[in-house]
């Protein structure tokens, strides 16, 4: 805490840097009685990509929904602990989810593009937010669409209906709609389970000229794709935090036995 | 085939399990050869039997759509093409004349029946479909819907009757009608609906909400137009039994049109204006109820006719519903 305070003074830039956007303290989630996520503290920095790793039914995409409250939309599902984002604790009753989730973005497993063109995918939700300026609305969804890399492939059909698109290509589209909203936090649940080698490959480029300025989570089973694109990982295992670090560290030297266990497949 | 006859049988991977597990005890090669070949005619025999049954079945259904829809279209078809049949209206005792009025009744009730039960399926729908929690107020509501389906249709009229034409004092008239067919469709549309809604996948809500969009943006701009196409062909499917219903209109709308009806006066009030929905009106389906009682043989004809009508406005309901809805995907999905 000095530290950061001295250096906070020498520069401000590098506060920003340093103080984390967003983080929790003993997160719990309770499904009903099953108690599906146990005391789970993290921190996330703007510019870094965290990865969250662990077997299926771990916890980890239940941790993601909980850091823009989507699990609150599911029934009988409870959520304790603090999540502090800007400084705040969003877990509480009056916290604004429509506030919050447009400055957090989530991107899905299964691409999901509305029934809509290209354009109306993009300019939708900002509409809905009260920017309805026929102008800004045109360079949003441009720039949007660079921001995804999808700009060159799509620039002379923008009035097609998104569902026409490849999957990589409405993932990437998914990516711009979130990217819209100027979010600095972007959650993406397993995004590249649903695609192509070759589009994987795409996301995962993407994912780092986005993650300047923003912090990104990312939830993912292959362990190949946290060594390629995160700088932290996190492991969770059984409903639990088990350990986190650098991601080097995480894989080349992991300090838990559990952790170790699973690196070495010896359960999945 | 023939290499499954050849091939030693004992614990041949290719043998049907099904056919090896009834007769386990087959061990002996030599005699197995025989064995499996009679097993083999045996299962293609049944293959054969039950392939003859159902298509039999099936092309019996079938002949039986075509053999009535020929019926009527043969008997109906020289009352149909007489000049004024769809023009003129109806004689005394209906022994002559056509059935302009009827045609025009059935319309006009079928479209005010689909103002009223429309907006309050869909609202109706989405209640159960995106806001109501899973619990009691669901099971109730649905079991509301699944009763009001399942009243016969001529104790919805006779209820109709009681409540709206004597109650309120609106006597026979279209508004009672269209009342009395709102009750009796609103169950089908809001099934419709609620099935439409629920085949749009999860993920597209997921998506809104994750976008910061409240669960009535979600509905209005994602959910309703997405399920559109399946809405819009329940609504043009309900319509095509709504438009053909008689026994709910028999109390409420009456069984009678005005003698003379105005289409050009808009004065809503007027008891021949075409428009005033307080004035009695019949429709083609209890038209022909009513016909058929008078037994004169041009009576018949006219009988006849109406039910081709009837049921020529009801086939093009179907197929209207089929490309409009899917007209409407295509647009939506631009493939």
């Amino acid at each position: 805490m000095i530290e950061t305070l001295e250096q906070s003074v020498a520069s401000p830039a590098l506060e920003e840097l340093k103080a984390p956007v967003l983080y929790t303290k003993d997160v719990n989630v309770w499904y009903g009685d099953h108690h599906a996520l146990q005391d789970t503290s993290l921190d996330f920095h703007k510019g870094e990509i965290t990865a969250l790793i662990g077997p299926s039914g771990c916890g980890k995409s239940t941790y993601l929904r909980c850091l823009n409250l989507m699990n609150r939309e599911i029934q009988g599902c409870q959520i304790t602990g603090e999540i502090f984002y800007r400084e705040h604790d969003i877990n509480t009753p009056e916290e604004d989810l429509y506030e919050l989730r447009k400055s957090i973005g989530m991107v899905f497993q299964q691409p999901n593009p509305f029934p809509k063109t290209i354009y109306e995918n993009i300019a939708f939700a900002p509409r809905c937010h009260g920017q309805r300026n026929k102008a800004t609305l045109d360079e949003l969804v441009e720039e949007s669409l660079r921001g995804a890399a999808l700009w060159d492939e799509v620039k002379d059909k923008l009035n097609k209906s998104a569902q026409a698109l490849s999957g990589g290509q409405q993932q990437r589209l998914c990516i711009a709609r979130a990217l819209a909203l100027k979010p600095d936090v972007i959650l993406l649940d397993e995004p590249c389970s649903a695609l192509d080698p070759i589009s994987t490959l795409a996301i995962e480029e993407l994912m780092h000229s986005i993650a300047a300025g923003r912090a990104i989570i990312i939830v993912t089973h292959n362990m190949e794709q946290a060594t390629r694109v995160s700088n932290r990982t996190a492991f969770f295992y059984m409903g639990e935090m088990v350990e986190t670090g650098e991601t080097e560290q995480i894989f080349n030297a992991p300090k838990s036995q559990r952790l170790n266990d699973y690196l070495s497949g010896r359960f999945s | 085939m023939a290499e499954t006859t050849e091939t030693p049988a004992v614990g041949g991977p290719d043998i049907d399990p099904s056919i090896t597990s009834a007769s386990p005890s087959v061990v002996d090669p030599r005699a197995d050869a025989a064995e499996r070949e009679r097993l083999r005619r045996r299962a293609v025999n049944q293959d054969k039997f039950a392939t003859g049954v159902l298509t039999a079945i099936i092309g019996l259904v079938l002949l039986i759509v075509v053999a009535m829809v020929a019926y009527i279209l043969i008997e109906g078809a020289y009352t149909l093409v007489q000049p004024g049949f769809l023009t003129e209206r109806s004689r005394a005792n209906g022994t002559a004349g056509g059935v302009a009025y009827q045609l025009f009744d059935s319309f006009y009730l079928l479209f005010l029946t689909l103002i009223i039960s429309v907006p309050i399926s869909l609202g109706g729908a989405i209640f159960m479909v995106e806001y109501a929690p899973n619990g009691p107020v669901k099971r109730i509501a649905s079991t509301a819907v699944e009763t009001l389906s399942s009243l016969p249709s001529i104790v919805v009229g006779m209820f109709g009757f009681l409540v709206f034409s004597v109650g309120f004092g609106w006597k026979y008239s279209i508004i009672s009608g269209a009342v009395a067919l709102t009750m009796f469709n609103i169950p089908i549309l809001v099934r419709a609906i609620q099935q439409a809604l629920e085949d749009v996948p999860q993920a597209q809500r997921d998506a809104c909400l994750a976008m910061g969009l409240t669960r009535w943006e979600a509905t209005v701009h994602v959910l309703v137009p997405s399920a559109m196409s399946a809405i819009v062909t329940g609504v043009v499917l309900s319509a095509g039994r709504v438009f053909g219903e008689a026994a709910a209109l028999l109390f409420t709308s009456g069984m009678s049109s005005p003698v003379s009806l105005n289409f050009l006066s808009f004065g809503f009030t007027s008891p021949s204006s075409a428009w005033n929905i307080f004035r009695p009106g019949e429709s083609l389906a209890v038209h022909i109820y009513k016909i058929y009682g008078e037994g004169s043989p041009e009576a018949q004809q006219i009988v006849w006719g109406t039910a081709a009508l009837l049921m020529i406005c009801v086939l093009i309901f179907n197929v209207v519903a089929r490309l409009a809805g899917r007209a409407l995907s295509r647009k939506v999905t631009g493939v």
